[in-house]
């Protein structure tokens, strides 16, 4: 599954563009991470890719076929968007929460089947927290709500993924495991695009990034080359250090950085 | 998987079976006991009679005329009309709460029953027929919340929230409208008729008032019923619905239009009854839980169930008829405060 962004712009009025000249491709799966200072416009991008807001120019294009030419359930249906923040009216129970997952897979009149179910029960227990199925969403932790929400991209059986910073209500624990579990789904074959505003969730876990500055990408490719300490530097204006250590067990090499 | 397997069937709500068989009897054992209740006094035996020589073909037994007239062209139509009239405002009011995410909005929300009202009030100051008048009322309802979507379609962003403010706007233009009749509508003879039918009363009722507002309140609560699974996707809010592939624009069209036609239907044959689209769908939500798919066919049966028995309520409670409006407002208030009150240990 590919997903190509050639020369996208967009923006609320015409004086406020948020993007312009963004050119992006997903070819392989793994993980793509848009890294940037918060208000860079990575949501307004990931938005656009699920075909919730329309761009103003420019196109996107999953597997040759572009967006505009899309019917929104069959956009859905091929790609998965979980929200960075949610709140929900009604005391939904998780395993209906997840359920809705399915909804671009049915006709309007139609309700979820028994394979309905079975699926939404399976992306339930994937994601590791059938224990929740049966409570109510608006009654369990933010780091629960995060990985529901993943388990009802998943009963959507997309093929792209996107996330809009799935670790930033999270605490250190929650976080590394939605890391992980992003981690575990892209090697099953999912093409996962997130955003992060920090570098070095993008440096651990990321096949690839692109860094966001002012609606443009300053710069994309392999962890290694886009994210040194000059180019942090000028996405978030403060001064950064890059620090590589080794694990002593396993030898693996990691990099981190820190604010000078 | 011990409750997939016990369960089984196609979409499952899980252990909710009883839900069904006492949704559709509580309403039928209601309805019939309503037969046997009234102003007119027919023994229960000829009452008896009467309903099973309508059920049965084979049975046939001697009823004085007049009293057959009174139980099916009276009494009956009166029963139905006010089921019908209960489980399309429930059915509305669960609709529209779902639709706007909010738990206290109802169907009057987008201006239905202002807009109905000031059409009924015009019919009666011209001296109209009763069918007349339902149909102004009819016409009118439909009329309100269209300019409401007018002014909605005006706005590009954030389209529930513009279109219940362009609902309270209209609401407000065809009340003051209404005001204006009343103040200047003759004080003898058509101000209590106005002031009557804006009361809301299901008194007058007869078989052609059935015959009128059935086909569209049918029409609406079966295109509700066939999509009210959506409805729960619809209520996670408009960027959620989008991102899972649902044409928002649409849906909230039709469950407008629907909502709408139902309770436009329903205003324009029994007046103005409040309550039942915010009590009934909030009573619903505790006894079987926030998903649309049971809500709305619970909605229906509790809706029209209450409204029965507040009219059985209206037309035998004193010598002369008190208006169903009232009485709703009455008894539903302190319903609703006290269900509130213990809401937290239901849901």
């Amino acid at each position: 599954m590919s997903m190509q962004i050639i020369n996208a712009s967009f923006g609320y009025r015409k004086d406020k563009i948020i993007f312009s000249g963004i050119n992006l491709e997903t070819a392989d799966n793994g993980v793509l991470c848009i890294l940037g200072r918060n208000g860079c416009g990575k949501t307004t991008m990931l938005k656009s890719l699920c075909g919730i807001l329309k761009l103003n120019g420019g196109d996107i294009l999953i597997d040759g076929k572009s967006i505009i030419d899309m019917e929104r359930h069959e956009i859905a249906s091929i790609v998965g968007y979980i929200p960075q923040e949610h709140n929900v009216g009604f005391a939904y129970k998780v395993l209906d929460v997840v359920l809705m997952g399915r909804a671009p897979h049915l006709s309007i009149f139609s309700s979820p089947s028994e394979q309905d179910y079975k699926i939404a029960e399976e992306a339930i227990e994937m994601v590791g927290i059938s224990y929740l199925s049966e409570s109510k969403y608006t009654e369990i932790s933010g780091g629960e709500r995060q990985l529901v929400l993943v388990a009802r991209t998943l009963a959507q059986q997309p093929k792209v993924l996107l996330m809009d910073e799935p670790t930033s209500h999270l605490d250190f624990r929650n976080q590394t495991l939605i890391l992980k579990l992003i981690d575990k789904l892209a090697k099953s074959g999912l093409s996962v695009i997130m955003t992060s505003h920090f570098p070095d969730h993008a440096l651990s876990y990321s096949g690839k990034i692109a860094l966001m500055h002012n609606g443009q990408f300053l710069a994309q490719g392999k962890p290694a080359d886009v994210v040194t300490e000059t180019t942090l530097e000028t996405v978030y204006g403060i001064g950064v250090k890059i620090f590589t250590i080794n694990d002593p067990a396993t030898g693996e090499e990691f990099r981190f950085c820190r604010a000078a | 998987m011990a409750i997939s397997a016990e369960a089984g069937q196609k979409g499952r709500p899980r252990n909710k079976r009883w839900v069904l068989p006492v949704l559709i009897l509580v309403p039928v054992v209601v309805i019939i006991i309503s037969l046997f209740i009234g102003k007119y006094q027919a023994n229960p035996i000829d009452i008896f009679n009467i309903i099973l020589t309508k059920i049965l073909p084979f049975y046939d037994a001697e009823v004085p005329s007049n009293m057959r007239t009174a139980i099916l062209q009276v009494r009956l139509p009166r029963i139905l009309l006010a089921m019908l009239v209960g489980m399309s405002l429930a059915i509305g009011g669960a609709s529209f709460q779902g639709l706007f995410r909010n738990p206290l909005v109802s169907s009057q929300i987008l201006g239905v029953s202002s807009g109905a009202s000031f059409g009924a009030a015009i019919a009666i100051v011209f001296s109209m027929s009763s069918l007349v008048i339902q149909l102004s009322a009819f016409v009118f309802g439909l009329a309100a919340v269209g300019l409401a979507l007018l002014i909605n379609r005006f706005y590009k962003t954030s389209p529930t929230l513009t279109l219940v403010l362009a609902g309270v706007v209209i609401g407000s233009l065809f009340s003051s409208m209404v005001s204006l009749i009343t103040y200047t509508a003759d004080p003898n003879i058509k101000l209590p008729a106005i002031v009557f039918w804006l009361m809301g009363s299901l008194a007058s009722s007869a078989n052609q008032d059935l015959m009128f507002a059935l086909p569209p309140m049918i029409a609406g609560i079966t295109v509700l019923l066939l999509i009210r699974w959506r409805l729960n996707v619809l209520s996670m809010g408009e960027e959620d619905a989008k991102a899972l592939g649902i044409n928002t624009d649409r849906l909230r069209i039709i469950v407008v239009i629907c909502a709408t036609m139902i309770t436009s239907a329903a205003v324009s044959v029994s007046g103005v009854i409040g309550w039942i689209g915010l009590v009934i769908p909030h009573f619903g939500r505790m006894l079987v839980g926030p998903d649309h798919k049971i809500l709305l066919p619970t909605c229906l049966s509790m809706g029209g169930t209450y409204l029965l028995l507040m009219d059985n309520i209206a037309r035998t409670a004193t010598t002369a008829e008190i208006p169903i409006g009232i009485i709703t407002g009455i008894i539903g208030a302190p319903i609703f405060a006290y269900l509130l009150t213990r809401g937290s240990r239901w849901s």
